[in-house]
C-alpha cells in the first residue's frame, strides 16, 4: 500500500490503466472498474503519452478517451459507476456538463464498456486486475486536477497488500447490487 | 511628422488581399477602394509638401504609390498584375512571380532540338536535375526523351563535358572531386514503347552504342534509372541555442543545432540503370551538381568508445559480416578500375565466400587467421573455380576474363585488412544506421515525404562528426524548423485541461528517435523463432508476427530446413550470390532462399532501410547499415541506466541521477511476465526526490547466441 495525493493522483490513475493496457495483450485476466460520481473525459498532459515500445503503440493518445479506447481495442473488460443525467442535474450541475457527460457515456456505451447509474455511491476507485486506487478525487478536470482540489488516497498493488482482494470484492458486489442498473441509451 | 506609410500598406495589403483571392481580373471593379486610398495619399502628401517635413521613404512610397495607381488604371484586362504587385512589397521580402518559381531560385535549360517553338525550357535546377539527369528518360516534354549520357560501356564513365553545357569554374568539390554545374541538359526524343539495350552493359541504342557483340535486347518499357547524389555541407550559420536530447540519447549524440543558413552541395556523381535483375552503375565525368540556400539540423555526434569497437569485434558472426562487406568495398573498386559490371560484384564476392569458407562459422572463428589466409592468396585458385560455377547459373553472360578475374582476386588479397579498418566499417555502418534512422524520425515528426527532406554525414580523418539533416528545398521548407521546435518533450507542461479534440499531440523527435532504435520487430520476432523460443511469446501483437513467420516456414519447408541448418546467424552470407544452389535444384529455389535470407539482421524496410534514398549506396544498402550493431550500440550506450529485475530496488537512484531507469528481464518461462509486471506495479507513483515514477515504455529483444533468450525491458521515468 502506497500513499496517494492531489500531486501523484492521476500519474498513479493513469499509469494503471497504461499498466493493464500493457498486461492485456498477453493475458485475457486484464479488466478495469472505475466507480465515480461525476466523470468527464480531458486531455492528457502531452508528456505523458510518451511510450516507447517496439510492438505496442500507446503513444497516439490525446485524452483520456483515446485511453479507453486502446484498452477496448484489446477487449479489456471496462465497467463504469457513475451517476445519471437525471441524478446530477438535482445536483444543479451545468447543462454543458451533463451534455458532455451524456455523449462520452454514449461513446464508451458504443465500443464496448459496460455503463452503470446508481445514485448510492460516493466511493471513488478504480481496479484492475493489477492494483487499487482508492481516494477522494473524481474523474473529471477538477478532481484529478491536482491545483484545483486536495485528494488524498492510496494505492494498492496486488502483490503486496491483501487490501487489494478486499477492494476488488468490495467493488464486484457493488456492480451486482440490486441499487445499480445497467445504462443503455435509447 | 505626417506618416503615410499606413495608407500604403492598406493599399499593398487590400492588393495581396485581392491577389490570394485569385479576384485579380476584376481588381479595379472590386477594389474601388484604392482609389478612395490614393486619394489619401494625394492629400497626405500635399501635406507633407506644405509641412516641408522631409520623410526619408517619400520617394520610395511614392514609386510604390504610382505603382498602386498603375495597377487600378490597368483595370479588368490586367493580366500582369501579379508582376507589379510583387514590386509593392518592401525589401528584403518579395512575393514569387508565381506559386510555383522561387525567387533567387537556380534554373537550368533543356533543349529539346525536335522542338520547333519550345527548342529551351528553363526549369529549376533542383528538378531540371532529378528528372533529367544523364542517362535517364523524362516523359516531363511529351513525348520520352532521353538525356544525353554517351558511350560509357568501356569503363562504365559517361563523359558529360561534350554532351551538355555545363560552367567552367567549380561549384564546389567533393570526394577530392570537382563537381560542376549544368547550364543546359541535351535530350533526344526515344521510342514510347520500346527500346533497346545491350545485356552485357545495358547501354541504350542510339548515343550509348558500345562494342559489345552480344545481342542487344528489346525492352517493351523503359529501363528504370536512379541517380547517385551525394551531399557536401559548404557553409552553416546557427544562431539558436543547441538543444540537448535526453537519455540515452544524448550518450549518441552530443547536440543538436539549428541551421538557419545551410549552404549544400548535390553532387550527381552517377547512376543506375535497372534492367530485370540486372544493374549497373555509370559513373559521371566530371560530377554535376548545385549549391543549395536551406536550412537544417545539426546532429553533432560523441566519439565511438574504443571499447564498443572490441566487443563488436569479438562477436565472432560479426566480424564475419563485417569482412564480407569489407571485401564488399574492395570488389567495388577493383571492378571500376577493371571496368567491370558493378552487377558483377555478388558474383565475385560469393566465390570469395565460398573459397574463404565463410558460410557457415562457429564461436571458434579466428579473425587473425583469417587475416593470414587471405594475405597469403592461396584461397584465389577455388575462388576463380568457384566463380566459373556460378556465373553459369546467371541469365546474362559473363564476359569477364580469368585473368582479369585473377588480377581482382590478387589486389584484394594484398589489400588492407587491419584491425583499424574494421573498426571505421564498424563506425561507419553505425552512423550510416543512424543517419537513416534520424532520417525517418524527421519525417514521422515533421510530416515530410521522403523527398522533402534529405541528409548527409560529415566525417573529419575517417571519424564521423555531424549528421545534417535538410530541407530538400532551395530556401528551406520549414520541415528542419519544425523538427527542431518539436525536438524533444517539453519540460514542463500544464496538467488536464479540456478535452479539444482540434488539437492532436505532436510527435517528438526524441520518441520517434527511440522507437526506430529500438529493436526491429520484424527482426526480433525471426529471431525469437528461429531460435526456438515462440514457445515463450506472450504477446498477441508479437504472436501474430510470429504465426506469419510459421505460416511462411510451412509454405517452404525444405528452404526453411536449409536455414536453419546453416544457422540463423550464418543468414547474411546465405542472402549473397548464387552458390547454394544443389545440381538438381531448381533456380527459382534459390532466389526463394535469398529472398528469406533478407530477414532483419542488418536492416530491413520495417526498421531503417530506405531503399532509392539509401546512402551512400542504393542498390547495395545491406553492405552499408548494420540495424544489428545500431542496437548493441544503443544497448551499450544505455548500460548505465538498465537494472536487472532482482536489483529493482536500485531503480529509484538511477532514476534520480539520470531521470530515466531500464529494468531488464530474461523471460525463461511464461510466469516471468507475471513477476515483471507486479514488480513494475509496485513502483508506480512512487516519489523520487520532488517527482514520480512513471510508466515510459517497454519492448522485447532477442540476441543471435549460442543461449538465446527473450528479453523484456520496462523504462520508467519521472513525471
Amino acid at each position: 500500500m502506497s500513499h496517494v495525493d492531489e500531486k501523484n493522483y492521476l500519474i498513479v490513475q493513469y499509469d494503471m490503466l497504461i499498466h493493464e493496457y500493457t498486461k492485456s495483450v498477453r493475458s485475457k485476466d486484464s479488466f478495469v472498474d472505475i466507480i465515480t460520481p461525476y466523470f468527464s473525459n480531458f486531455k492528457i498532459p502531452t508528456r505523458w503519452p510518451s511510450f516507447s515500445s517496439n510492438f505496442l503503440n500507446i503513444s497516439d493518445i490525446d485524452n483520456f478517451r483515446d485511453l479507453i479506447r486502446l484498452l477496448r481495442q484489446n477487449f479489456v473488460r471496462i465497467r463504469i459507476m457513475t451517476l445519471s443525467a437525471e441524478q446530477e442535474t438535482k445536483k444543479k450541475l451545468t447543462d454543458i456538463y451533463i451534455e458532455n457527460k451524456k455523449s462520452f457515456l454514449e461513446f464508451l456505451h458504443d465500443i464496448g464498456c459496460e455503463v452503470y447509474f446508481t445514485p448510492l455511491n460516493h466511493g471513488k476507485m478504480t481496479v484492475t486486475s493489477q492494483a487499487v486506487l482508492f481516494g477522494s478525487a473524481n474523474y473529471t478536470i477538477t478532481g484529478l486536477r491536482g491545483d484545483l482540489q486536495w485528494n488524498v488516497g492510496h494505492y494498492f498493488p496486488k502483490t503486496k497488500d491483501v487490501d487489494y482482494e478486499q477492494k476488488r470484492n468490495y467493488v464486484s458486489e457493488k456492480f451486482n447490487d440490486s441499487n445499480v442498473a445497467r445504462w443503455f441509451p435509447n | 511628422m505626417i506618416d503615410i506609410s499606413d495608407t500604403i500598406e492598406k493599399i499593398r495589403q487590400q492588393i495581396k488581399k485581392l491577389h490570394d483571392e485569385d479576384l485579380r481580373f476584376d481588381l479595379v471593379e472590386k477594389f474601388g477602394s484604392v482609389k478612395d486610398l490614393g486619394q489619401d495619399i494625394i492629400n497626405q502628401e500635399k501635406k507633407l509638401r506644405d509641412t516641408s517635413i522631409e520623410d526619408k521613404d517619400f520617394e520610395e512610397k511614392k514609386k510604390r504609390f504610382l505603382i498602386a495607381e498603375k495597377i487600378r488604371q490597368l483595370g479588368k484586362n490586367a493580366t500582369y498584375i501579379d508582376d507589379f504587385v510583387r514590386l509593392l512589397n518592401e525589401a528584403p521580402y518579395t512575393l514569387p512571380a508565381n506559386y510555383f518559381e522561387p525567387e533567387t531560385a537556380l534554373t537550368t535549360t533543356i533543349e529539346i532540338p525536335e522542338s520547333s517553338n519550345q527548342r529551351y525550357r528553363t526549369e529549376q535546377s533542383e528538378l531540371a536535375f532529378a528528372v533529367c539527369f544523364p542517362g535517364s528518360i523524362t516523359f516531363r516534354y511529351g513525348m520520352p526523351r532521353k538525356i544525353l549520357c554517351g558511350d560509357f560501356s568501356r569503363n562504365f564513365q559517361a563523359e558529360l563535358r561534350s554532351r551538355h553545357e555545363l560552367t567552367t569554374s567549380t561549384e564546389f568539390q567533393i570526394n577530392g572531386r570537382n563537381v560542376y554545374f549544368v547550364k543546359t541538359f541535351r535530350t533526344m526524343q526515344t521510342s514510347t514503347n520500346q527500346i533497346s539495350v545491350c545485356p552485357t552493359c545495358l547501354s541504350a541504342d542510339r548515343d550509348e552504342r558500345c562494342d559489345h557483340t552480344t545481342r542487344r535486347m528489346i525492352l517493351r518499357k523503359h529501363p528504370s534509372s536512379y541517380p547517385i547524389k551525394v551531399h557536401a555541407k559548404i557553409s552553416i550559420q546557427s544562431n539558436i541555442e543547441p538543444k540537448i536530447l535526453p537519455q540515452p540519447l544524448n550518450k549518441i549524440i552530443n547536440k543538436v543545432s539549428f541551421l538557419s543558413e545551410l549552404k549544400i552541395g548535390t553532387a550527381y556523381t552517377g547512376f543506375t540503370r535497372t534492367v530485370g535483375n540486372t544493374t549497373t552503375q555509370i559513373d559521371y565525368e566530371p560530377y554535376i551538381g548545385y549549391v543549395t540556400n536551406t536550412k537544417g539540423l545539426s546532429f553533432s555526434l560523441n566519439p565511438i568508445n574504443e571499447k564498443f569497437l572490441d566487443f563488436i569485434i569479438s562477436k565472432d558472426f560479426l566480424i564475419r559480416d563485417l569482412l564480407i562487406n569489407i571485401v564488399f568495398e574492395h570488389l567495388t573498386e577493383q571492378l571500376r578500375i577493371h571496368s567491370v559490371p558493378r552487377y558483377h560484384v555478388e558474383l565475385f564476392l560469393s566465390s570469395f565466400i565460398q573459397a574463404f569458407e565463410l558460410d557457415n562459422i562457429h564461436s571458434n572463428f579466428d579473425l587473425h587467421k583469417k587475416l593470414v589466409q587471405l594475405k597469403n592468396g592461396d584461397w584465389i585458385e577455388t575462388a576463380l573455380n568457384a566463380i566459373a560455377t556460378e556465373a553459369a547459373l546467371y541469365s546474362g553472360r559473363f564476359t569477364t576474363t580469368r585473368d582479369i578475374q585473377e588480377q581482382i582476386f590478387t589486389n584484394i588479397s594484398k589489400s588492407s585488412f587491419s584491425i583499424d579498418i574494421f573498426k571505421n566499417k564498424i563506425k561507419k555502418l553505425i552512423v550510416n544506421s543512424l543517419s537513416q534512422a534520424i532520417f525517418l524520425a524527421g519525417c514521422t515528426t515533421s510530416g515530410s515525404l521522403y523527398d522533402d527532406m534529405d541528409y548527409s554525414v560529415n566525417y573529419e580523418d575517417d571519424e564521423p562528426t555531424e549528421i545534417i539533416l535538410f530541407d530538400a528545398t532551395n530556401g528551406g521548407n520549414g520541415a528542419s524548423e519544425l523538427i527542431f521546435n518539436y525536438l524533444t518533450l517539453p519540460e514542463n507542461e500544464g496538467g488536464l485541461s479540456q478535452d479539444n479534440e482540434e488539437s492532436l499531440r505532436p510527435r517528438y523527435l526524441d520518441e520517434s528517435l527511440f522507437e526506430i532504435l529500438l529493436p526491429c520487430p520484424q527482426g526480433t520476432i525471426d529471431r525469437i523463432h528461429y531460435q526456438n523460443l515462440g514457445s515463450l511469446v506472450q504477446d498477441s501483437i508479437m504472436l501474430k508476427l510470429l504465426n506469419h513467420s510459421i505460416n511462411i516456414e510451412n509454405e517452404s519447408p525444405e528452404i526453411f530446413s536449409r536455414v536453419r541448418q546453416t544457422g540463423f546467424r550464418n543468414i547474411f552470407p546465405l542472402g549473397i550470390g548464387l552458390r547454394q544452389l544443389d545440381d538438381d535444384e531448381p533456380l527459382r529455389t534459390t532466389e526463394k532462399t535469398r529472398e528469406l535470407a533478407s530477414i532483419c539482421i542488418h536492416g530491413c524496410p520495417d526498421c531503417i532501410s530506405l531503399g532509392s534514398k539509401a546512402k551512400p549506396d542504393q542498390f547495395f544498402e545491406k553492405y552499408s547499415i548494420s540495424k544489428y550493431i545500431l542496437d548493441l550500440y544503443v544497448k551499450y550506450n544505455s548500460e548505465d541506466l538498465v537494472v536487472d529485475l532482482e536489483l529493482i530496488e536500485k531503480v529509484p537512484k538511477i532514476l534520480e541521477k539520470s531521470g530515466s531507469a531500464i529494468i531488464a528481464k530474461k523471460i525463461n518461462k511464461v510466469s516471468d511476465y507475471d513477476e515483471l509486471d507486479g514488480k513494475i506495479s509496485d513502483l508506480i507513483g512512487k516519489k523520487v526526490g520532488e517527482k514520480y515514477i512513471k510508466l515510459s515504455g517497454k519492448w522485447y529483444d532477442c540476441q543471435l547466441s549460442e543461449s538465446p533468450s527473450i528479453e523484456v525491458f520496462c523504462m520508467l521515468g519521472l513525471a
